[in-house]
């Protein structure tokens, strides 16, 4: 090999070098949890959003900005929108709202939604603890779904899971499955 | 010999300004005509700089933001790359002059550059007599305006060819180099790095004797995406930021043939940018057909990417993507008819894009 090469094998091998040192630093992201879970994981629903104050028995109007006080945090949901919000399967399996305090014992959880065209007719499922219902969404205007659910543990999750999840447009890429209006949980039977 | 040559140099660079300054002044006619006939917005450099514009115009300015802006989606400036925005703050501080003002400059330089670069590339690749067809092609192709608008697409397309033009003469390290600040310039520029791979293929006999020029001029083209990412890990902690950023803008990447469909689907606008993927795919694959592979599957992978992300921003990328106007070239030079067909649409077209973008219309941002 003339001189040439071996200056330019010295400089491939110093900068495959200079690359495995910049992939360990790169790899390690030294950044808050707020933002992990927004741009990183991308389970956090918005950037910088504030919390409101509603009564829990009014329950979560997902057409707002930001979540009521007595929600700790949620995930597998859009943005905001005139309706409401979809769930966003690029975000997580399934919407996930979880209470800042547990319920525990018989709830009522009542949610409003309205699926994507491929969830017409189809089933999407309803969790809480262990309890877990299924429900048809026929028609695509809103519709209100009831469940009586007895706890056997105490928990302040909630979980949402579509039937399907499809692609909102050419140009929006976020996958949703059903537009979600409102959910209110509330100890005790459903009326 | 050499005066033979030098004689051609100063033609094909006269050539390219012509082009250059007629492209200008389309751009300055058809803003002044839109403010005049349809009470658009009058010409003026605010009204060139806008949209991404803008975002290059805070990092010039100010440079990468350290924390995203306090809204719901968290905007940031990472997603934009840094080479166009420091040519431009280069140019701001050699002149004095604004901002916006420098950034729409720079791209206006890039674009001459790009359009010299594409005519000796073209000169070389196919015939000294397509060169002006190159050149024109590129200056009035149907979203010119992204070369007038303070926007990195020219400095894009200016590297890209300059890259090619070195792996075709295979001098690795210049080809490298270039590689270097091209992924410094987009996130897909990086992908350089096939057409160079299938270039080294091609001249495998000269592996034995230059692997070690040809690893170094491999290893280059990395270096601006590595070094941007090293920068934005020590300013704001993460340094994939420009990539993790796309979540306020709602962009991931998705199936290409899902939207494809839906675009279809939709019609109207989204139908048209489908069928512009769709025709940059076929023009691909006619490259590669005709054994030019490093033009056809860098248009390939570059087209993909795009259309996986949605297709709102997909002509731009697509008419400022070297491969596919040289796709154009090859199809349109020695056929008069056609290139007289192709001219008069593509110029139609490039008066309706400057209307839509003087107009302020969504569909071109």
């Amino acid at each position: 090999m003339k001189r040439t090469q071996y200056l330019s094998l010295a400089l491939a091998v110093a900068l495959l070098a200079g690359y495995g040192l910049a992939a360990v630093r790169i790899s390690k992201p030294d950044v808050g949890r707020s933002y992990r879970a927004y741009f990183i994981d991308r389970t956090q629903v918005g950037w910088h959003t504030s919390a409101y104050e509603v009564p829990e028995d009014q329950g979560i109007d997902f057409s707002r900005t930001g979540m009521p006080m007595w929600i700790r945090a949620v995930g597998g949901l859009s943005e905001p929108e005139t309706l409401g919000t979809w769930t966003d399967a690029r975000k997580g399996n399934g919407a996930v709202i979880r209470y800042r305090a547990p319920f525990e014992g018989q709830v009522c959880v009542q949610l409003l939604a309205s699926p994507s065209p491929d969830n017409v007719g189809g089933v999407s499922y309803l969790q809480m603890g262990t309890g877990s219902r299924a429900f048809t969404t026929p028609m695509k205007a809103p519709t209100w779904h009831s469940f009586n659910i007895l706890l056997e543990q105490p928990t302040a999750v909630v979980r949402i899971y579509p039937g399907v999840t499809e692609r909102m447009s050419a140009q929006d890429a976020r996958m949703v499955g059903l537009l979600l209006l409102r959910l209110i949980v509330t100890p005790g039977v459903c009326d | 010999m050499a005066m033979f040559r030098r004689h051609h140099r100063s033609q094909l660079l006269f050539e390219g300004l012509l082009l250059f300054v007629a492209s200008s002044l389309l751009v300055e006619l058809i803003s002044r005509a839109g403010a005049l006939a349809f009470n658009m917005m009058p010409p003026s450099v605010s009204n060139l700089c806008r949209w991404d514009c803008k975002w290059y115009a805070s990092i010039t300015y100010h440079g990468y933001q350290l924390a995203p802006v306090e809204s719901f989606r968290g905007y940031a400036n990472w997603a934009f790359f840094p080479a166009f925005p420091l040519s431009a703050r280069a140019l701001a501080m050699l002149t004095d002059i604004g901002t916006r003002l420098a950034l729409v400059l720079t791209s206006k330089a890039f674009l001459l550059l790009a359009i010299i670069a594409f005519m000796v590339l073209v000169r070389r690749a196919i015939a000294p007599s397509a060169a002006l067809l190159a050149g024109a092609v590129l200056a009035f192709n149907p979203y010119m305006v992204y070369g007038h608008v303070g926007y990195s697409e020219s400095l894009y397309f200016a590297l890209s060819t300059l890259a090619f033009y070195f792996i075709s003469k295979q001098q690795w390290l210049a080809a490298g180099a270039i590689g270097g600040a091209l992924s410094a310039t987009r996130v897909v520029g990086l992908l350089i790095a096939v057409p160079y791979l299938v270039s080294v293929l091609r001249h495998r006999r000269d592996l034995r004797r230059e692997w070690p020029t040809m690893l170094l001029g491999l290893l280059l083209i990395p270096i601006g995406i590595v070094l941007f990412a090293l920068y934005l890990r020590g300013l704001m902690g993460d340094g994939l930021a420009f990539d993790h950023v796309q979540v306020a803008w709602g962009r991931s990447l998705g199936n290409p043939i899902e939207v494809l469909r839906l675009g279809f689907k939709a019609g109207a606008w989204d139908a048209v940018f489908a069928g512009i993927g769709v025709v940059s795919l076929a023009l691909s694959v006619l490259l590669i057909v005709r054994r030019e592979y490093e033009y056809g599957l860098f248009l390939l992978v570059t087209t993909i990417i795009p259309i996986s992300e949605g297709l709102l921003s997909l002509p731009r990328f697509v008419f400022w993507q070297m491969p596919f106007l040289y796709a154009i070239v090859r199809i349109l030079h020695g056929r008069r008819w056609l290139e007289v067909a192709y001219f008069a649409l593509a110029g139609g077209a490039a008066a309706f894009t400057l209307l839509g973008w003087f107009s302020g219309k969504s569909w071109i941002i």
